[in-house]
């Protein structure tokens, strides 16, 4: 028997998941516009054509839809790298470095810089599963990969990000790398 | 710092920071699970590692609950429901099934009687083809606000349409007003709808098409519904408009 989804359903899950969607689409695309016509032709898709599975089946086949569609979007605009550009926030380099206690808006701020500086790859598989929860078997179907691969590449990733995060910490100025979870040793692999 | 040990009881520092991600995420099967967490029992360093990691992702997380809006914005609401309408609108035009033959012939035959009693096509051809009208001021404003009404609700949105309606809704966004009647025609465009259906120089059927977008109009803002035919039907009545 088909399923149907109402009109009234559909709505309750723009609401529900929409706002989601368009993060986890601006996220991977890097482009809000593009996001907006992801997450639109999504529950368009949804509305001709539900997942078998019902209700319960409905969030997990969306983020997937539009974690495709996103990939597919970042592929055909493919950016430059953003490697070179280490100095995320010029008012870091000014202020008083005896008071380096950041605030969370900050450290956010450090942490997003760092994220873009990360080649797609490895920045896709961070924000699917940190930002996004999905498991590692959604990830693998959605970004086409053995689902063994992600455990793998999740690691990489957090690594990288953390070492991102060090560098640009000592290019502004502030000390140490006590928040560098991985030991800078081990695995060279960027 | 623990030492490697017996590989099938223990694991080693490499070895978890190898499945530090798996750790973390609670993507490990049991028994490595198990491993995994009687090493960290006497590990200190790698306890570490773990909590730093798991401090790094509240920070991805945070950062990306800062990114995009709380809420779906109207042009993709607009963009998803107008598509639909526009789709539901086809398929009540085109006949999912196709038949052959006589059958064929004659359910176009019946289709096409009904059609032209209730209106689906879009009422009667127009008696006075190419008949043109001049509108100013507040009666310009008031066509062109049920045109984009019944664009809407008819689900005919085109992407210039779509650009104008994200302006409008985005200009009236804060009013207060309920619906979308209020927010794209306003009390201004209500009277100079009414003000237009006074034009003298209305064809018959121009009148007609404006009555109907009249009713409709009151219908809605009574909190009816009218149906998506009668917006379909305004819509088409509309196009037909030639204005100077």
């Amino acid at each position: 028997m088909p399923v149907h989804i109402s009109e009234m359903e559909l709505q309750d899950w723009m609401d529900r998941l929409g706002p989601q969607l368009l993060r986890l689409s601006t996220a991977i695309c890097h482009d809000s516009v593009a996001a907006e016509d992801v997450v639109q032709e999504a529950f368009i898709k949804l509305w001709r054509k539900p997942p078998d599975g019902g209700a319960r089946a409905i969030p997990s086949w969306l983020k997937r839809v539009v974690t495709n569609a996103s990939i597919n979007v970042l592929q055909r605009t493919r950016r430059p790298a953003k490697l070179p550009d280490v100095s995320y926030d010029p008012a870091l380099q000014h202020q008083d470095r005896v008071d380096q206690r950041l605030d969370l808006a900050d450290e956010v701020a450090r942490i997003t810089h760092a994220m873009d500086r990360m080649p797609e790859d490895k920045r896709i598989v961070i924000v699917l599963r940190v930002q996004h929860q999905m498991s590692y078997a959604q990830i693998a179907e959605a970004m086409g990969i053995p689902e063994g691969t992600v455990m793998s590449r999740l690691n990489r990733a957090r690594k990288l990000l953390a070492e991102l995060v060090v560098e640009q910490d000592a290019q502004s100025g502030r000390a140490g790398d006590e928040s560098l979870p991985f030991r800078p040793t081990l695995g060279q692999e960027r | 710092m623990s030492s490697d040990t017996d590989k099938s009881t223990k694991l080693s520092c490499p070895d978890v920071e190898a499945m530090l991600s798996g750790i973390i995420d609670g993507e490990l099967e049991r028994d490595l699970r198990h491993a995994a967490e009687l090493h960290l029992l006497e590990c200190e360093a790698c306890r570490d590692m773990v909590n730093r990691a798991e401090q790094l992702d509240e920070l991805v997380t945070a950062a990306g609950e800062r990114q995009g809006p709380d809420a779906l914005p109207d042009r993709v609401r607009f963009g998803v429901l107008s598509t639909i309408e526009r789709e539901k609108a086809r398929r009540m035009r085109i006949p999912a099934v196709a038949w052959s033959g006589w059958a064929a012939a004659a359910a176009l035959a019946l289709l096409v009687t009904i059609g032209s009693l209730t209106g689906w096509f879009g009422g009667p051809e127009p008696s006075e083809p190419g008949a043109r009208l001049v509108l100013a001021g507040s009666q310009r404003d008031a066509f062109a606000g049920v045109r984009m009404i019944a664009r809407v609700l008819g689900g005919e949105l085109t992407e210039a349409d779509f650009d104008a309606l994200v302006r409008q809704l985005a200009a009236t966004a804060t009013d207060g007003q309920p619906n979308i009647v209020s927010r794209l025609l306003g009390d201004e465009g209500r009277a100079g709808l009414h003000n237009l259906l006074q034009n003298e120089n209305l064809t018959d059927l121009q009148r007609q098409v404006l009555q109907q977008a009249e009713r409709l109009v009151n219908e809605l803002e009574r909190g009816e519904t009218p149906g998506q035919r009668d917006w379909v039907q305004l819509n088409e009545g509309l196009s037909r408009f030639q204005l100077g």
